[in-house]
């Protein structure tokens, strides 16, 4: 299969997905301008954050970072860019856009098949957030489910669901492929039985437009184990001592920014709907649903012992094993870099 | 009642009376007739628009019902209460939405025309650029949008990408509209300045300036509407506000309301401007009659047939070499990193000379017989429904009257807004893409075909009348040659759009085509693969041109031969 996860985090991203993805954005609305930095001598770094979708609550810890002053603190000055369906991260950072870009673990593997060199240093979401949406009256709740379904694939999500059958033993010859784009329309129509979409988003859109909730599972828990929303690098930032300081300093306020989600996630959404996405049409109604299903996605039991952000060396081997299946060549844990996280941590599970 | 009707009343008063008396009844019966037949005219268009209002009314009514009905709990449509309701409650987030997309669309629109007058200029001066560069021009029209859009995002900063967008979506109307005004210039005047010993700077300042100001209003006109597509469809490359956000925000999350306001907005983006344009035109060049924006066919040449078949292939060449090094120009200008920009030789190995050459070759064939199939199908449909409606229009003025705002409104929708809300409507499988694409093909065409038959002159009626020639002859034998120009010239430009529309439509749709291709290789950041498939669509988009281009010299040189220049 193919790249699965690349294609699958773009185009999850991007379409399917819901939304959900990342955010974005505003560009200008995140630079903070260098004021007293703490870390360093002098003006604040400043550093381009790519992210991967237009501005929602799924980049919420971002914007509590950048407003709380969090990176400001830490001797950076972060430019949040706001992604969108044709935004490609990786590429953005390969090509000097941005210093991080957002994506999923599979986009990144799939740039460095390309030729990038890129490394993770950190995954926000310890769940890959791909889940199957469907009706509560003719419900998918596991991948064998999916026999005698039709199943709405947005296109780069195709080699995602071959993965996600073969894994768990089902024929595909069994399972009709619907190609869709990023909407709920052809399940709530009836066009599909199922769907693939982004877990803290298009379920809260299905359950709006029928009133009734969804049947959903996330494929993470189907052995389509990867980390989603990582923060990617190139290798070569990470040798320049003036970049890894600055990287730090910013991964240690966007630590802060999400354990401040975390404990309350009323600031986010209120970040989100009035001022970064200020003019996105959201309503702190949806985007509060949409942060409090995100948890799943960001608090695991692993966090808990380690820190949000994190990434074990357990996940780490299952990421490899899955990007593995998903037909990636070349990848093996050298893609992940936890040296930033353990500098940044210290040996605690909580900054600061 | 008609000019020939009061003629012949005349004539038959005459015939009865003495000389003198009856040229002065004859007068009389003239004026009085006239007066009638204006009254007439006017209680028509008074009637005419009663009718027209009565059948949109019904025609709102009846979108309203059904959406209550089943529309909009399947999700595919907002009843036009809903919108208003939703364009009252959101009003500021509407207004900040427009503010920054206008900004974007204002920008591209009017940097993408200045360089199109500046070009179109420079190439009336000195042929040879236009020999060469022309089709250059005409390949930045071709360019799918769908692998445009990254590449800009990783080009310029976001919001520069967004406005250079918007300027390549207007450039090449405007240019061709351009050229074809500066070169409509009376030979009479040009060869008085010559004559006089002005040069070429003075005929363009007294001549062809003057007589080009209505093909460049038109230019403008039409490029509001491509300017406002230009910008949204930016917006996909990430934004924190605008009418493209707002629409992915709203298909995320089945706000239909959502949706279809922007839709509405984006549509009177488009038009209100066209409309004003259109209004400056006729109001500063009273003379002008209305322009097609499509540049004449190129004259046939003469010569022995060899020597012509040489110069074609020479000036092909030359003009294929000049958009490779274009090509290659755009990634060493713009420092394009190795990794996202991709050269004509990588493309090249990509499809020939690698070790997987086969396989890619193979993946981008069976993608493209999907996407001709989509654009194919979609843009003859779009054209012999369109050229049937105008006929229809012309023969029948009530239908005319009554559908042609409906028509003008639809043909505003830019494109990106328009793909999606069809999507909705119409599904996903072949015959929702197979729409889309006619639809971009039929209103342009229709509206071409419309103001080319009514240009045809009324002599020929009159001559035709004397035949005792019926409807149908007249259609066949005056009406249609006579049209034929236009038809063409809007079916030359539309064969891109279907193109597009089609990669668009399989992005957001169908997922297959190269317009899934192009994502599916950005999705995997194989950046040669895009590359390549935005190479082919590009190459099948000018081919799709020529082709056309080709036919209709072929067929305006047998039916009407004085349209050629």
């Amino acid at each position: 299969m193919s790249s699965l996860p690349s294609r699958r985090a773009r185009r999850v991203l991007a379409a399917a997905t819901a939304g959900a993805l990342s955010l974005a954005v505003l560009a200008g609305c995140a630079s903070s301008s260098s004021g007293e930095t703490a870390s360093s001598d002098g003006a604040a770094t400043p550093l381009t954050l790519q992210t991967s979708w237009i501005p929602l609550v799924q980049f919420g810890g971002s914007y509590v970072a950048d407003k709380e002053g969090y990176y400001e603190k830490n001797g950076v000055d972060v430019d949040i860019l706001p992604g969108g369906p044709d935004v490609d991260s990786m590429a953005a950072v390969v090509s000097g856009q941005a210093d991080i870009g957002m994506g999923n673990a599979d986009t990144v593997a799939r740039a460095n098949e390309q030729g990038a060199d890129l490394v993770i240093i950190a995954a926000g979401f310890q769940k890959n957030p791909l889940a199957i949406l469907s009706s509560p009256d003719k419900p998918i709740a596991t991948p064998a489910d999916m026999v005698g379904m039709k199943i709405g694939v947005p296109s780069g999500d195709e080699a995602a669901q071959e993965a996600l059958l073969a894994a768990n033993d089902v024929d595909a010859s069994k399972v009709t492929s619907v190609p869709v784009g990023f909407d709920v329309a052809p399940l709530v129509s009836g066009e599909v039985d199922g769907l693939w979409v982004f877990y803290s988003e298009q379920p809260i859109a299905y359950e709006e437009a029928t009133g009734k909730a969804g049947t959903v599972f996330l494929t993470a828990d189907y052995g389509l184990d990867i980390y989603a929303q990582v923060y990617a690098v190139t290798r070569e930032s990470l040798e320049d001592d003036t970049k890894r300081a600055a990287i730090e300093g910013f991964l240690k306020g966007e630590i802060e920014g999400w354990q401040a989600y975390v404990a309350d996630p009323t600031e986010a959404v209120e970040l989100t709907v009035n001022d970064y996405a200020k003019d996105g049409g959201l309503t702190i109604e949806e985007q509060t649903k949409q942060a409090q299903l995100q948890m799943d996605l960001l608090v695991t039991d692993e966090t808990k012992e380690n820190g949000l952000l994190t990434m074990s060396a357990d996940g780490i081997e299952k990421n490899v094993a899955t990007l593995d299946t998903l037909g990636i060549t070349g990848v093996d844990d050298s893609l992940f870099d936890t040296s930033v996280l353990d500098e940044v941590y210290d040996g605690s599970n909580t900054i600061k | 009642m008609s000019t020939g009707g009061s003629l012949s009343t005349a004539t038959d008063t005459a015939a009865e009376t003495a000389a003198d008396t009856a040229a002065a009844r004859a007068a009389g019966a003239i004026a009085t007739e006239r007066a009638r037949s204006r009254r007439d005219a006017r209680r028509g268009a008074l009637n005419g628009w009663v009718v027209t209002a009565l059948v949109s009314l019904a025609l709102v009514v009846l979108w309203e019902i059904a959406a209550e009905l089943w529309l909009t709990r399947l999700g595919v449509l907002a009843s036009p209460t809903a919108i208003i309701q939703s364009l009252v409650a959101d009003w500021p987030v509407y207004l900040n939405a427009f503010s920054a997309t206008a900004w974007v669309a204002v920008r591209g629109w009017f940097f993408g025309n200045l360089a199109a007058v500046v070009v179109a200029v420079l190439f009336v001066q000195l042929p040879a650029l236009e020999s060469l560069f022309l089709r250059l021009a005409l390949t930045l029209f071709c360019l799918p949008l769908v692998a445009v859009n990254p590449l800009l995002q990783l080009t310029f900063d976001p919001d520069t990408a967004k406005v250079v967008l918007a300027a390549l979506s207007v450039f090449f109307t405007t240019l061709v509209g351009t050229m074809l005004g500066l070169r409509s210039a009376d030979g009479g005047p040009l060869t008085m300045v010559t004559a006089w010993g002005g040069r070429s700077l003075s005929a363009l300042r007294f001549v062809r300036f003057p007589s080009g100001i209505p093909a460049i209003l038109t230019g403008l006109q039409i490029g509001a509407a491509a300017a406002v597509l230009g910008a949204i469809f930016g917006e996909f490359i990430g934004a924190k506000s605008g009418l493209g956000v707002l629409l992915i925000n709203g298909l995320m999350s089945l706000e239909l309301g959502r949706v279809w306001s922007v839709a509405v907005i984006a549509t009177v983006m488009a038009a209100v401007p066209y409309g004003i344009f259109g209004l400056l035109r006729r109001w500063l060049t009273p003379w002008s009659a209305s322009i097609s924006t499509a540049q004449l066919a190129s004259p046939a040449r003469r010569g022995p047939l060899a020597a012509r078949l040489l110069r074609t292939v020479a000036w092909t060449v030359g003009s294929i070499l000049v958009i490779l090094a274009a090509w290659w120009a755009y990634l060493i200008v713009f420092d394009m990193s190795p990794f996202v920009g991709k050269t004509p030789l990588d493309v090249f190995a990509y499809l020939f000379t690698a070790d997987d050459a086969a396989e890619n070759r193979a993946v981008m064939l069976k993608a493209l017989g999907e996407t001709l199939v989509h654009a194919g199908v979609g843009y003859v449909a779009g054209l012999v429904i369109g050229i049937a409606m105008a006929v229809a229009f012309v023969t029948f003025p009530v239908v005319e009257r009554v559908l042609t705002p409906l028509a003008v409104a639809l043909r505003s929708v830019p494109i990106i807004v328009l793909i999606p809300v069809l999507i909705l409507a119409l599904g996903r499988g072949l015959g929702g893409v197979v729409a889309i694409t006619a639809i971009v093909t039929f209103f342009p065409t229709l509206a071409n075909t419309q103001s080319g038959l009514r240009r045809v002159p009324s002599d020929a009626f009159t001559l035709m009348r004397s035949y005792d020639a019926s409807v149908w002859s007249n259609l066949w034998r005056l009406q249609l040659p006579y049209t034929l120009p236009s038809i063409f010239a809007s079916a030359r430009i539309a064969a891109p759009t279907a193109v597009l529309a089609a990669t668009l439509a399989e992005w957001l749709a169908t997922g297959d085509g190269l317009g899934h291709e192009i994502v599916a290789s950005r999705a995997h950041s194989d950046y040669t693969g895009l590359w390549a498939a935005a190479a082919i669509l590009t190459a099948v988009s000018l081919i799709f041109y020529s082709l056309v281009s080709w036919a209709e010299r072929a067929v305006l040189v047998k039916y009407s031969p004085s349209q050629l220049g």
